[in-house]
């Protein structure tokens, strides 16, 4: 399990330059066989993957059908209120048993040959398994329990359902893998109990691990994203930091809204132009806190496949979903509070128009990333340069740098067992 | 050109600002008068004028985008929604000034229009949309948004504008991003 990940990729002497710097080469980004591997060491490795909130599945017998990495899955409650999680592939000959994005059932019949299973994943129905009048049928020696939808372990934290594929001796304890700062997070915002508000689904034509980076990336915030400083709304300024993880895979970025505007730092970016506009209803960002501690954005990206959001007053859920090496959809679901009031449930609503696909702050997410996918399509040798507040991932009390990044890249390399150059 | 500033429909106008009461209106005549508001309010955004788009609604207009799915489920969130056209004026003026996307147009395609129930004062009317996006630089349409909008009408005394536009998209994703209205 200790051999480099592929001797083709491993033996190019620049494949992963160790500079002081990190440099990312693009062929992470671009090389079929490397997500294929990630699908093995990432997705099916040592590492929780989120599949739901408990909201979606509220109820014994609900389910909701998704993805792990590029594995359809599907998530569970049985009749006694367990969350099971399986591969979404008939035990016969590989069709998908559920074809619903939704609902509530108990049974799991694959519409090929109608072979049923129930919510654990358990093969209960095999028709014609006797033959008829002597004939066809099963071999006697057919054991029915030995022939299931492949299980995945479950784990919740704060009614986030996350799952994996790994034996229980490979993978830490999901508290563990969190971490305490992440759980610390996750403890404030999902601290009470929440409703659903809906999904946006948005795909991008790039690779997940640029919408990894993007995540993990405060400096772009105030460059690429211009909505607030048009708008004489506090931004760059703001006070914020990252925190990573022990194992640097995670990443917490906040920003804590002040008022003092410090321009001469910017040199007369467009970015700082300020105030040129005002919002002609203001009631957009108008939401009262929900939290005492003044932090108005939260983005906290936990490895694999999560973001959770707080941007202002809307709280979000992003499940990444990669389809291929250039293509991954994004999930987004919203949810508020269950004791919101009117007030609070019409902000939220209306900050939708804030974020997602569609949102005045961050539409420019989906096109950044594919900006990059369209210029790597060749020299996959060539590397990005990411060296913004230093070399190491180190915890940073500011929101121009990119050591999450930097962390980030570490933590994959590893977990990737790509050799480096140097070593 | 139809510019919303200007009374829409000027054969029609002194009719519609005197009439006053939409349930005396013939159907032929209001489907009529109906089709014209969708198509130049289409074609205000195929054409991006759109500083014109919040014109097309009354002043306490509210403009929803939802997907099928979420409307399925009775939940609520959006991927746009503006109550007022204040929040429509500020939305243009973010994407003029703030946002950055590449260039892009949309191309509306408005069939199936049905009107519903009407009283003295509004009407409901729907119809089915297909919208395509062709970005300028790449120069290939992909069919963008496909669904059904449901809107209430109202007469002003600039002629029918949109009290309320609901559209719901049967396309759940959404590829890249979202800039314009539909």
């Amino acid at each position: 399990m200790n051999a480099p990940m592929n001797p083709s990729l491993d033996k190019r002497q620049a494949f992963w330059p160790q500079t002081e710097q990190m440099q990312v080469p693009y062929q992470v980004f671009t090389d079929p066989r490397i997500f294929d591997s990630e699908q093995e060491r990432i997705f099916r490795g040592p590492h929780w993957s989120f599949l739901a909130l408990e909201a979606e599945i509220p109820e014994p017998k609900n389910f909701k059908s998704t993805y792990l990495g590029d594995t359809p899955v599907v998530v569970t409650r049985d009749r006694n209120g367990q969350i099971c999680a399986w591969v979404n592939r008939c035990a016969h000959r590989g069709a998908m048993v559920c074809r619903d994005r939704r609902g509530k059932a108990d049974a799991f019949t694959c519409v090929y040959h109608q072979w049923s299973y129930d919510a654990q994943g358990n093969l209960t129905g095999v028709p014609f398994r006797r033959g008829v009048s002597g004939q066809g049928g099963m071999p006697a020696s057919f054991d029915m329990k030995a022939h299931r939808l492949p299980p995945l372990r479950v784990a919740t934290y704060r009614g986030l359902v996350f799952a994996s594929f790994a034996a229980e001796a490979d993978v830490e304890p999901l508290e563990t893998y969190l971490g305490t700062e992440v759980c610390a997070m996750l403890d404030r915002i999902f601290g009470r109990p929440i409703e659903l508000l809906g999904d946006e689904r948005q795909v991008m034509h790039a690779n997940w691990k640029l919408y990894s980076e993007n995540t993990r990336d405060a400096y772009h915030g105030s460059l690429l994203h211009l909505f607030h400083a048009t708008f004489g709304l506090y931004r760059s300024t703001q006070t914020g930091g990252c925190r990573m993880d022990e194992q640097g895979r995670h990443s917490l970025l906040t920003a804590t809204k002040a008022e003092t505007k410090d321009q001469s730092a910017t040199g007369g970016l467009r970015t700082y132009q300020e105030g040129q506009y005002s919002l002609e209803d203001p009631s957009l960002l108008a939401g009262k806190p929900d939290f005492s501690d003044g932090k108005s954005l939260v983005i906290l990206a936990i490895f694999p496949n999560l973001v959770v959001h707080q941007i202002a007053n809307s709280l979000a859920v992003r499940h990444i979903q990669p389809r291929s090496v250039d293509e991954m959809e994004l999930v987004w679901t919203y949810f508020g509070y269950a004791d919101d009031d009117p007030e609070a449930r019409d902000s939220r609503l209306k900050q939708m128009n804030l974020v997602g696909p569609g949102g005045l702050i961050s539409m420019e997410d989906g096109e950044a990333v594919e900006l990059v996918q369209q210029a790597i399509a060749r020299d996959g040798d060539a590397t990005s340069y990411i060296a913004m507040g230093g070399r190491k991932g180190e915890p940073q009390e500011n929101l121009v740098n990119e050591a999450p990044i930097i962390s980030f890249w570490e933590y994959y390399r590893r977990a990737m067992r790509f050799a480096s150059s140097a070593s | 050109m139809i510019a919303p500033t200007q009374p829409l429909f000027t054969a029609n106008a002194r009719a519609w600002n005197y009439a006053g009461d939409l349930s005396t209106v013939s159907l032929p005549e209001l489907f009529f008068e109906a089709t014209q508001l969708m198509l130049a309010y289409c074609a205000c955004i195929d054409d991006d004028r759109l500083e014109d788009w919040p014109g097309f609604f009354s002043p306490d207009g509210q403009y929803e985008l939802i997907t099928r799915e979420n409307a399925e489920r009775k939940l609520p969130a959006t991927a746009m929604r503006c109550e007022g056209t204040a929040m429509m004026r500020d939305r243009v003026v973010s994407l003029r000034h703030a946002n950055v996307y590449a260039k892009q147009y949309y191309r509306h395609i408005v069939t199936d229009v049905l009107i519903g129930d009407r009283s003295q004062t509004s009407v409901s009317v729907s119809s089915n949309y297909l919208v395509t996006r062709t970005l300028a630089m790449e120069g290939d349409p992909i069919v963008f948004s496909v669904g059904r909008a449901t809107d209430t009408l109202v007469l002003t005394d600039q002629g029918l504008r949109f009290r309320s536009r609901r559209v719901i998209a049967d396309n759940d994703r959404i590829h890249t991003l979202l800039v314009l209205p539909i």
